[in-house]
Protein backbone atom coordinates (compact mmCIF):
# COMPACT_ATOMS: atom_id res chain seq x y z
CA UNK A 1 0.00 0.00 0.00
CA UNK A 2 1.59 3.42 -0.64
CA UNK A 3 -1.03 5.31 0.77
CA UNK A 4 -3.67 5.34 -1.65
CA UNK A 5 -1.79 8.03 -3.92
CA UNK A 6 -1.18 6.27 -6.57
CA UNK A 7 -3.82 4.19 -6.81
CA UNK A 8 -6.18 7.45 -6.95
CA UNK A 9 -4.26 8.50 -9.50
CA UNK A 10 -4.28 5.33 -11.79
CA UNK A 11 -8.05 5.59 -10.97
CA UNK A 12 -8.65 9.50 -12.46
CA UNK A 13 -6.54 8.16 -15.26
CA UNK A 14 -9.21 5.53 -15.67
CA UNK A 15 -7.85 2.69 -14.53
CA UNK A 16 -10.75 1.56 -12.19
CA UNK A 17 -9.06 -0.91 -10.16
CA UNK A 18 -7.03 1.99 -8.65
CA UNK A 19 -10.77 2.66 -6.75
CA UNK A 20 -10.99 -1.01 -6.05
CA UNK A 21 -7.49 -1.25 -4.24
CA UNK A 22 -8.66 1.98 -2.27
CA UNK A 23 -11.71 0.20 -0.95
CA UNK A 24 -9.96 -2.80 -0.14
CA UNK A 25 -7.10 -0.58 1.58
CA UNK A 26 -8.89 1.93 3.55
CA UNK A 27 -12.57 0.78 3.48
CA UNK A 28 -12.72 -0.76 7.32
CA UNK A 29 -10.89 1.80 9.02
CA UNK A 30 -13.24 4.43 7.59
CA UNK A 31 -15.82 2.62 8.57
CA UNK A 32 -13.99 1.76 12.20
CA UNK A 33 -13.97 6.04 12.06
CA UNK A 34 -17.75 6.95 11.09
CA UNK A 35 -19.11 4.21 13.26
CA UNK A 36 -17.44 7.01 16.34
CA UNK A 37 -19.43 9.44 14.67
CA UNK A 38 -22.52 7.68 13.80
CA UNK A 39 -22.66 4.79 16.63
CA UNK A 40 -24.50 2.93 14.04
CA UNK A 41 -23.12 -0.03 12.11
CA UNK A 42 -25.18 -0.07 9.11
CA UNK A 43 -25.59 4.29 8.80
CA UNK A 44 -21.98 4.16 8.56
CA UNK A 45 -21.28 1.46 6.33
CA UNK A 46 -23.76 3.64 4.27
CA UNK A 47 -21.68 6.95 4.41
CA UNK A 48 -18.67 4.46 4.26
CA UNK A 49 -20.10 3.44 0.57
CA UNK A 50 -20.91 7.25 -0.37
CA UNK A 51 -17.51 8.40 0.54
CA UNK A 52 -16.07 6.25 -2.10
CA UNK A 53 -19.20 7.12 -4.33
CA UNK A 54 -18.00 10.75 -4.10
CA UNK A 55 -14.84 9.52 -5.10
CA UNK A 56 -16.21 7.95 -8.48
CA UNK A 57 -18.48 10.58 -9.12
CA UNK A 58 -16.80 13.71 -8.75
CA UNK A 59 -13.71 13.25 -9.04
CA UNK A 60 -12.17 15.51 -6.55
CA UNK A 61 -8.66 17.00 -6.56
CA UNK A 62 -6.57 15.02 -3.88
CA UNK A 63 -4.59 18.14 -2.22
CA UNK A 64 -1.14 16.71 -0.96
CA UNK A 65 -1.08 18.97 2.07
CA UNK A 66 -1.91 16.02 4.00
CA UNK A 67 -1.93 12.08 3.75
CA UNK A 68 -4.37 10.57 1.33
CA UNK A 69 -5.80 8.67 4.60
CA UNK A 70 -6.03 12.05 6.31
CA UNK A 71 -8.11 13.65 2.69
CA UNK A 72 -10.35 10.30 2.66
CA UNK A 73 -11.37 10.85 6.19
CA UNK A 74 -12.02 14.22 5.91
CA UNK A 75 -14.94 13.52 3.21
CA UNK A 76 -15.79 10.70 5.40
CA UNK A 77 -16.27 13.17 8.24
CA UNK A 78 -18.44 15.46 6.01
CA UNK A 79 -20.49 13.13 4.77
CA UNK A 80 -21.23 11.58 7.80
CA UNK A 81 -22.09 14.96 9.18
CA UNK A 82 -24.38 15.52 6.46
CA UNK A 83 -25.97 12.39 6.74
CA UNK A 84 -26.31 12.88 10.89
CA UNK A 85 -28.08 16.30 9.68
CA UNK A 86 -30.75 14.98 7.23
CA UNK A 87 -31.33 12.27 9.00
CA UNK A 88 -31.55 13.60 12.64
CA UNK A 89 -34.99 11.88 13.06
CA UNK A 90 -34.27 7.89 12.11
CA UNK A 91 -36.24 5.56 12.12
CA UNK A 92 -35.80 3.26 15.69
CA UNK A 93 -34.27 -0.21 14.52
CA UNK A 94 -35.36 -3.74 15.32
CA UNK A 95 -34.20 -6.39 17.63
CA UNK A 96 -32.96 -8.32 15.17
CA UNK A 97 -30.85 -5.50 12.93
CA UNK A 98 -29.50 -4.21 16.34
CA UNK A 99 -28.34 -8.06 16.79
CA UNK A 100 -26.64 -7.88 13.29
CA UNK A 101 -25.25 -4.22 14.28
CA UNK A 102 -23.31 -5.79 16.91
CA UNK A 103 -22.04 -8.71 15.44
CA UNK A 104 -20.87 -6.88 12.32
CA UNK A 105 -19.11 -4.21 14.63
CA UNK A 106 -17.18 -6.90 16.45
CA UNK A 107 -16.74 -8.76 12.99
CA UNK A 108 -14.83 -5.23 12.22
CA UNK A 109 -13.11 -4.67 15.33
CA UNK A 110 -11.42 -8.34 15.24
CA UNK A 111 -10.80 -7.77 11.53
CA UNK A 112 -9.44 -4.37 11.62
CA UNK A 113 -7.62 -4.28 15.14
CA UNK A 114 -6.92 -7.69 15.31
CA UNK A 115 -5.19 -7.26 18.81
CA UNK A 116 -7.18 -8.06 21.92
CA UNK A 117 -6.02 -5.19 23.89
CA UNK A 118 -6.58 -3.12 20.97
CA UNK A 119 -10.29 -4.22 20.85
CA UNK A 120 -10.57 -3.51 24.97
CA UNK A 121 -9.60 -0.23 24.19
CA UNK A 122 -12.38 0.43 21.37
CA UNK A 123 -15.10 -0.84 23.15
CA UNK A 124 -14.02 0.94 26.14
CA UNK A 125 -14.17 4.14 23.85
CA UNK A 126 -17.52 3.86 22.81
CA UNK A 127 -18.68 5.73 25.86
CA UNK A 128 -17.11 8.77 25.31
CA UNK A 129 -18.50 11.34 23.40
CA UNK A 130 -18.39 11.48 19.74
CA UNK A 131 -15.54 14.35 20.05
CA UNK A 132 -13.48 12.13 22.02
CA UNK A 133 -14.27 8.89 20.25
CA UNK A 134 -13.07 10.15 17.22
CA UNK A 135 -9.57 12.01 18.57
CA UNK A 136 -8.65 8.70 20.41
CA UNK A 137 -9.74 6.79 17.39
CA UNK A 138 -7.67 8.78 14.44
CA UNK A 139 -4.66 9.24 17.36
CA UNK A 140 -4.63 5.32 18.58
CA UNK A 141 -5.96 3.34 16.05
CA UNK A 142 -4.64 5.46 12.46
CA UNK A 143 -1.83 7.04 13.70
CA UNK A 144 -2.50 10.38 12.92
CA UNK A 145 -0.84 13.38 13.65
CA UNK A 146 -2.37 16.23 15.71
CA UNK A 147 -2.03 18.14 12.46
CA UNK A 148 -3.82 15.33 10.58
CA UNK A 149 -6.51 15.00 13.28
CA UNK A 150 -7.27 18.83 13.14
CA UNK A 151 -7.53 18.49 8.94
CA UNK A 152 -10.09 15.86 9.64
CA UNK A 153 -11.91 17.51 12.67
CA UNK A 154 -11.67 20.64 11.12
CA UNK A 155 -10.29 21.98 14.33
CA UNK A 156 -7.40 23.75 15.24
CA UNK A 157 -4.06 21.96 16.10
CA UNK A 158 -4.40 23.53 19.68
CA UNK A 159 -7.94 22.47 19.83
CA UNK A 160 -7.10 18.84 18.96
CA UNK A 161 -4.24 19.28 22.10
CA UNK A 162 -7.01 19.61 24.55
CA UNK A 163 -9.33 17.19 22.89
CA UNK A 164 -7.18 14.60 23.31
CA UNK A 165 -5.79 15.70 26.84
CA UNK A 166 -9.38 15.41 28.06
CA UNK A 167 -10.27 12.12 26.12
CA UNK A 168 -7.50 10.94 27.72
CA UNK A 169 -8.78 11.85 30.56
CA UNK A 170 -11.95 10.64 30.87
CA UNK A 171 -11.15 7.48 28.67
CA UNK A 172 -8.29 6.35 31.74
CA UNK A 173 -10.92 6.98 34.55
CA UNK A 174 -13.54 4.95 32.52
CA UNK A 175 -11.11 2.18 32.49
CA UNK A 176 -9.54 2.21 35.82
CA UNK A 177 -13.19 2.15 37.11
CA UNK A 178 -13.53 -1.34 35.05
CA UNK A 179 -10.15 -2.48 36.70
CA UNK A 180 -7.70 -1.48 33.61
CA UNK A 181 -4.77 -0.05 33.20
CA UNK A 182 -3.66 1.18 30.62
CA UNK A 183 -0.25 2.23 30.50
CA UNK A 184 -0.60 4.92 27.09
CA UNK A 185 -3.08 6.89 28.56
CA UNK B 1 -20.92 -6.84 7.59
CA UNK B 2 -20.38 -6.40 3.50
CA UNK B 3 -16.81 -7.96 2.16
CA UNK B 4 -14.26 -5.77 -0.31
CA UNK B 5 -16.03 -7.18 -3.53
CA UNK B 6 -19.33 -6.12 -2.14
CA UNK B 7 -18.50 -2.81 -1.10
CA UNK B 8 -16.76 -2.27 -4.32
CA UNK B 9 -19.48 -3.40 -6.55
CA UNK B 10 -22.14 -1.36 -4.30
CA UNK B 11 -20.05 2.07 -4.81
CA UNK B 12 -19.80 1.33 -8.77
CA UNK B 13 -23.48 0.84 -9.12
CA UNK B 14 -24.36 3.69 -6.65
CA UNK B 15 -22.34 5.95 -8.99
CA UNK B 16 -23.28 4.88 -12.02
CA UNK B 17 -26.64 5.83 -10.85
CA UNK B 18 -25.53 8.96 -9.39
CA UNK B 19 -23.90 9.73 -13.05
CA UNK B 20 -27.08 8.68 -14.94
CA UNK B 21 -29.38 10.70 -12.26
CA UNK B 22 -27.03 14.07 -12.89
CA UNK B 23 -26.72 13.52 -16.62
CA UNK B 24 -31.25 13.30 -16.73
CA UNK B 25 -30.80 16.32 -14.62
CA UNK B 26 -28.63 18.16 -16.68
CA UNK B 27 -30.36 17.40 -20.03
CA UNK B 28 -33.65 18.54 -18.08
CA UNK B 29 -31.50 21.83 -17.26
CA UNK B 30 -30.58 22.18 -20.77
CA UNK B 31 -33.82 21.68 -22.19
CA UNK B 32 -35.95 24.04 -19.76
CA UNK B 33 -33.04 26.55 -21.15
CA UNK B 34 -32.88 26.11 -24.61
CA UNK B 35 -37.07 26.52 -24.68
CA UNK B 36 -36.44 29.70 -22.61
CA UNK B 37 -34.20 30.91 -24.69
CA UNK B 38 -36.52 29.95 -27.63
CA UNK B 39 -39.15 31.96 -26.42
CA UNK B 40 -37.59 34.53 -25.27
CA UNK B 41 -36.08 34.81 -28.69
CA UNK B 42 -39.39 34.61 -30.34
CA UNK B 43 -40.65 37.64 -28.48
CA UNK B 44 -37.69 39.49 -29.08
CA UNK B 45 -38.79 38.83 -32.56
CA UNK B 46 -42.26 39.54 -32.30
CA UNK B 47 -41.80 42.58 -30.30
CA UNK B 48 -39.47 43.91 -33.07
CA UNK B 49 -41.99 42.95 -35.67
CA UNK B 50 -44.49 45.12 -33.67
CA UNK B 51 -42.11 48.06 -33.00
CA UNK B 52 -41.24 48.32 -37.12
CA UNK B 53 -45.12 47.90 -37.64
CA UNK B 54 -45.71 50.92 -35.47
CA UNK B 55 -43.03 53.14 -37.09
CA UNK B 56 -44.56 51.95 -40.43
CA UNK B 57 -48.20 53.59 -39.37
CA UNK B 58 -46.29 57.31 -38.20
CA UNK B 59 -46.23 59.75 -41.21
CA UNK B 60 -43.67 59.42 -43.39
CA UNK B 61 -42.29 63.49 -41.79
CA UNK B 62 -42.39 62.14 -38.48
CA UNK B 63 -40.32 59.39 -38.72
CA UNK B 64 -36.59 60.88 -37.37
CA UNK B 65 -35.54 59.72 -35.08
CA UNK B 66 -38.31 56.67 -35.62
CA UNK B 67 -37.56 55.14 -32.28
CA UNK B 68 -37.63 58.34 -30.43
CA UNK B 69 -40.77 59.13 -32.40
CA UNK B 70 -42.47 56.38 -31.48
CA UNK B 71 -41.66 56.23 -27.74
CA UNK B 72 -42.61 59.56 -26.98
CA UNK B 73 -45.82 58.93 -29.53
CA UNK B 74 -46.91 56.28 -27.38
CA UNK B 75 -46.16 57.55 -24.01
CA UNK B 76 -48.45 60.89 -25.26
CA UNK B 77 -50.96 59.39 -27.33
CA UNK B 78 -54.57 59.99 -26.40
CA UNK B 79 -55.54 57.45 -24.11
CA UNK B 80 -52.16 56.08 -23.06
CA UNK B 81 -52.76 55.32 -19.61
CA UNK B 82 -50.80 54.77 -16.78
CA UNK B 83 -49.80 51.75 -17.08
CA UNK B 84 -48.57 51.93 -20.33
CA UNK B 85 -46.44 54.31 -19.08
CA UNK B 86 -45.31 52.29 -16.26
CA UNK B 87 -44.38 49.45 -18.61
CA UNK B 88 -42.22 52.32 -20.81
CA UNK B 89 -40.15 53.09 -17.98
CA UNK B 90 -38.70 50.08 -17.30
CA UNK B 91 -35.52 51.19 -18.23
CA UNK B 92 -35.92 54.65 -16.28
CA UNK B 93 -36.73 52.79 -13.71
CA UNK B 94 -33.17 51.55 -13.55
CA UNK B 95 -31.73 54.84 -13.73
CA UNK B 96 -33.97 55.51 -10.41
CA UNK B 97 -32.56 53.02 -8.72
CA UNK B 98 -28.93 54.11 -9.42
CA UNK B 99 -30.08 57.43 -8.61
CA UNK B 100 -30.79 56.03 -4.51
CA UNK B 101 -29.49 57.13 -2.28
CA UNK B 102 -27.51 54.67 -0.66
CA UNK B 103 -29.15 52.56 2.47
CA UNK B 104 -28.80 54.59 5.31
CA UNK B 105 -29.52 54.17 9.01
CA UNK B 106 -33.20 54.72 9.98
CA UNK B 107 -32.02 58.53 11.45
CA UNK B 108 -30.97 59.52 7.61
CA UNK B 109 -27.34 58.94 8.97
CA UNK B 110 -24.48 57.51 6.37
CA UNK B 111 -24.04 53.99 7.35
CA UNK B 112 -20.57 53.48 9.11
CA UNK B 113 -18.56 50.13 9.22
CA UNK B 114 -17.19 49.09 12.30
CA UNK B 115 -14.29 46.57 12.41
CA UNK B 116 -14.75 43.53 15.53
CA UNK B 117 -11.91 41.27 15.95
CA UNK B 118 -13.17 38.25 17.01
CA UNK B 119 -10.14 36.03 16.63
CA UNK B 120 -6.42 36.32 15.88
CA UNK B 121 -3.82 33.54 15.56
CA UNK B 122 -0.55 33.35 17.12
CA UNK B 123 1.87 31.51 16.80
CA UNK B 124 2.75 30.99 20.59
CA UNK B 125 -0.30 30.11 21.87
CA UNK B 126 -1.23 30.16 25.67
CA UNK B 127 -2.82 26.83 25.74
CA UNK B 128 -2.07 26.30 29.23
CA UNK B 129 -3.06 29.50 30.99
CA UNK B 130 -1.75 30.73 34.32
CA UNK B 131 -4.86 30.66 36.66
CA UNK B 132 -5.62 34.04 37.58
CA UNK B 133 -5.87 34.81 41.53
CA UNK B 134 -9.51 36.15 43.16
CA UNK B 135 -9.95 39.94 41.83
CA UNK B 136 -6.78 39.78 39.14
CA UNK B 137 -7.64 39.24 35.30
CA UNK B 138 -5.86 37.55 32.92
CA UNK B 139 -5.93 38.51 28.74
CA UNK B 140 -4.88 36.17 26.34
CA UNK B 141 -1.68 36.69 24.32
CA UNK B 142 -3.95 36.52 21.16
CA UNK B 143 -6.26 38.98 22.73
CA UNK B 144 -3.30 41.17 23.30
CA UNK B 145 -1.80 40.65 20.09
CA UNK B 146 -5.35 41.47 18.52
CA UNK B 147 -5.12 44.67 20.37
CA UNK B 148 -1.54 45.59 19.47
CA UNK B 149 -2.02 44.93 16.10
CA UNK B 150 -6.16 46.81 15.25
CA UNK B 151 -5.80 49.22 18.28
CA UNK B 152 -8.36 51.13 19.78
CA UNK B 153 -9.46 53.22 16.30
CA UNK B 154 -10.01 51.93 12.61
CA UNK B 155 -9.43 53.44 9.56
CA UNK B 156 -12.88 54.86 9.57
CA UNK B 157 -12.48 56.67 13.30
CA UNK B 158 -14.53 54.16 14.65
CA UNK B 159 -13.92 52.26 17.25
CA UNK B 160 -12.30 48.52 17.09
CA UNK B 161 -14.66 46.28 18.77
CA UNK B 162 -12.81 43.15 20.37
CA UNK B 163 -15.66 40.03 20.79
CA UNK B 164 -14.32 38.16 23.84
CA UNK B 165 -15.25 35.28 26.06
CA UNK B 166 -14.83 35.74 29.70
CA UNK B 167 -14.08 32.69 31.80
CA UNK B 168 -14.86 32.95 35.22
CA UNK B 169 -12.52 31.41 38.24
CA UNK B 170 -13.27 31.18 42.14
CA UNK B 171 -10.05 30.45 43.97
CA UNK B 172 -8.69 29.21 40.84
CA UNK B 173 -10.62 26.97 39.93
CA UNK B 174 -13.15 27.71 36.98
CA UNK B 175 -16.86 27.76 37.71
CA UNK B 176 -19.18 27.31 35.08
CA UNK B 177 -20.69 30.27 33.39
CA UNK B 178 -24.41 29.80 34.57
CA UNK B 179 -27.11 32.29 33.99
CA UNK B 180 -27.35 33.82 37.52
CA UNK B 181 -23.91 34.62 36.83
CA UNK B 182 -24.51 36.26 33.75
CA UNK B 183 -26.85 38.29 35.07
CA UNK B 184 -25.09 39.23 38.55
CA UNK B 185 -22.36 40.07 35.37
CA UNK B 186 -24.74 41.95 33.48
CA UNK B 187 -25.31 44.01 36.21
CA UNK B 188 -21.92 44.65 37.18
CA UNK B 189 -20.50 45.32 34.21
CA UNK B 190 -23.29 47.40 32.47
CA UNK B 191 -21.39 50.53 32.27
CA UNK B 192 -18.49 48.77 30.58
CA UNK B 193 -20.10 46.59 28.16
CA UNK B 194 -20.54 48.66 24.65
CA UNK B 195 -22.49 46.75 22.77
CA UNK B 196 -23.95 43.99 24.86
CA UNK B 197 -22.67 40.94 27.45
CA UNK B 198 -23.96 37.79 25.89
CA UNK B 199 -24.94 34.57 27.45
CA UNK B 200 -24.95 31.18 24.91
CA UNK B 201 -26.10 28.00 25.02
CA UNK B 202 -24.75 25.48 22.96
CA UNK B 203 -26.44 22.05 22.40
CA UNK B 204 -22.74 19.78 22.10
CA UNK B 205 -22.75 16.51 20.20
CA UNK B 206 -26.26 16.79 18.62
CA UNK B 207 -28.17 17.64 22.12
CA UNK B 208 -26.82 15.09 24.40
CA UNK B 209 -25.54 18.00 26.85
CA UNK B 210 -24.96 21.62 26.57
CA UNK B 211 -22.24 23.99 27.60
CA UNK B 212 -22.50 28.03 28.35
CA UNK B 213 -20.24 31.27 27.62
CA UNK B 214 -20.45 34.28 28.69
CA UNK B 215 -19.24 36.83 25.80
CA UNK B 216 -19.59 40.59 25.56
CA UNK B 217 -18.14 43.54 22.78
CA UNK B 218 -15.56 45.82 24.28
CA UNK B 219 -13.67 48.21 23.06
CA UNK B 220 -9.77 48.24 24.10
CA UNK B 221 -10.04 51.16 26.27
CA UNK B 222 -12.55 48.53 28.07
CA UNK B 223 -10.42 45.79 28.13
CA UNK B 224 -7.66 47.79 29.59
CA UNK B 225 -9.43 49.53 32.28
CA UNK B 226 -11.60 45.84 32.83
CA UNK B 227 -12.42 45.79 36.44
CA UNK B 228 -13.02 42.55 38.33
CA UNK B 229 -14.86 41.66 41.41
CA UNK B 230 -13.13 40.67 44.46
CA UNK B 231 -14.84 37.25 44.03
CA UNK B 232 -13.69 36.46 40.85
CA UNK B 233 -10.78 35.61 38.81
CA UNK B 234 -11.29 36.04 35.09
CA UNK B 235 -9.84 35.06 31.86
CA UNK B 236 -10.37 37.15 28.65
CA UNK B 237 -10.03 35.93 25.26
CA UNK B 238 -10.88 36.19 21.62
CA UNK B 239 -14.46 34.76 21.36
CA UNK B 240 -13.17 32.44 18.01
CA UNK B 241 -10.07 31.53 19.92
CA UNK B 242 -11.87 30.61 23.19
CA UNK B 243 -12.12 26.71 23.21
CA UNK B 244 -12.20 26.06 26.45
CA UNK B 245 -8.02 25.67 27.49
CA UNK B 246 -7.09 23.92 30.35
CA UNK B 247 -5.89 26.64 32.78
CA UNK B 248 -3.54 25.36 35.44
CA UNK B 249 -3.02 26.58 38.96
CA UNK B 250 0.86 28.18 39.20
CA UNK B 251 1.18 26.89 42.89
CA UNK B 252 -0.12 23.30 41.60
CA UNK B 253 1.90 22.27 39.12
CA UNK B 254 0.30 18.63 38.82
CA UNK B 255 -3.22 20.02 38.59
CA UNK B 256 -4.87 21.16 35.76
CA UNK B 257 -8.79 22.61 35.65
CA UNK B 258 -10.77 23.21 32.46
CA UNK B 259 -12.66 26.56 31.76
CA UNK B 260 -15.24 24.39 30.40
CA UNK B 261 -16.16 20.93 30.35
CA UNK B 262 -16.83 19.56 28.06
CA UNK B 263 -15.39 21.07 24.61
CA UNK B 264 -17.66 22.06 22.16
CA UNK B 265 -16.34 23.67 18.73
CA UNK B 266 -18.91 25.72 16.35
CA UNK B 267 -18.52 23.65 13.43
CA UNK B 268 -19.70 21.11 15.46
CA UNK B 269 -22.18 22.12 17.27
CA UNK B 270 -25.62 23.23 16.60
CA UNK B 271 -26.52 26.66 19.03
CA UNK B 272 -29.96 26.21 20.83
CA UNK B 273 -30.57 29.49 22.11
CA UNK B 274 -28.19 32.38 21.87
CA UNK B 275 -29.46 35.24 24.25
CA UNK B 276 -27.60 38.74 23.51
CA UNK B 277 -28.32 42.25 25.05
CA UNK B 278 -27.68 44.91 23.29
CA UNK B 279 -26.70 48.45 24.57
CA UNK B 280 -29.91 49.16 25.82
CA UNK B 281 -30.20 46.20 28.19
CA UNK B 282 -33.20 44.33 25.52
CA UNK B 283 -32.17 40.95 25.11
CA UNK B 284 -31.95 39.43 21.57
CA UNK B 285 -32.67 35.83 21.41
CA UNK B 286 -32.00 34.35 18.44
CA UNK B 287 -32.16 30.41 17.76
CA UNK B 288 -30.70 27.96 15.61
CA UNK B 289 -27.85 30.13 14.49
CA UNK B 290 -24.11 29.41 14.07
CA UNK B 291 -23.27 32.99 13.48
CA UNK B 292 -26.07 34.67 15.14
CA UNK B 293 -22.88 37.22 16.49
CA UNK B 294 -22.19 38.23 12.92
CA UNK B 295 -25.79 38.11 11.47
CA UNK B 296 -27.44 40.15 13.71
CA UNK B 297 -24.88 43.07 12.81
CA UNK B 298 -25.25 42.04 9.75
CA UNK B 299 -21.27 41.21 9.46
CA UNK B 300 -19.34 40.05 6.92
CA UNK B 301 -16.38 37.86 8.01
CA UNK B 302 -12.98 38.61 6.21
CA UNK B 303 -10.50 36.49 6.87
CA UNK B 304 -6.51 37.64 6.36
CA UNK B 305 -3.55 35.43 5.42
CA UNK B 306 -2.86 35.34 9.41
CA UNK B 307 -6.28 33.64 9.59
CA UNK B 308 -7.52 36.34 11.75
CA UNK B 309 -11.24 36.81 12.01
CA UNK B 310 -12.44 40.03 11.38
CA UNK B 311 -15.63 41.42 10.94
CA UNK B 312 -16.90 44.55 9.16
CA UNK B 313 -19.84 44.91 10.55
CA UNK B 314 -22.78 47.66 9.82
CA UNK B 315 -22.98 50.14 12.43
CA UNK B 316 -26.52 51.37 12.45
CA UNK B 317 -25.67 54.79 14.11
Amino acid sequence: MDNGVSSYRRFLDGDESGMAELIRDYKDGLLMYLLGITRDFHTAEEIMEDTFVKLVVKRPRYSEKYSFKTWLYTIGRNAAIDCLRRNSKRADSTVEELAESLADEENLELSYLKEERKIALHKAMETLNPDYRQVLYLSFFEDMSNAEIAAVMHKSKRQIEVLIYRAKISLKSKLEKEGFIYEEL
Amino acid sequence: MKNYEEVTKNVFRKSEELIARNQRRRNTIMTIGMSACCLAAVCGVGAIAWNRARVSTVPAETTAPAAQLVSDDYANAPGAGDTVVSENSAVSGDAVVVQHPPIMNPDETPIDYITTVSGFEVEDFDTVKIAPDNGQIHISKALQAAMDKYGAVDENGNEVIYRVVIAHLQNRQTIPATEELWEQECARLKGQTVYGLGFETYSCDWGVHSEHWIHADFTKSKIESFTADPNYGYVIDLYDNYHGYPITDPNDPNHVCFSHEPICSNNSADHENIHHEDDHGNQITNTNNESVHHEENHGTQVTNPNNESVHHNNHHG
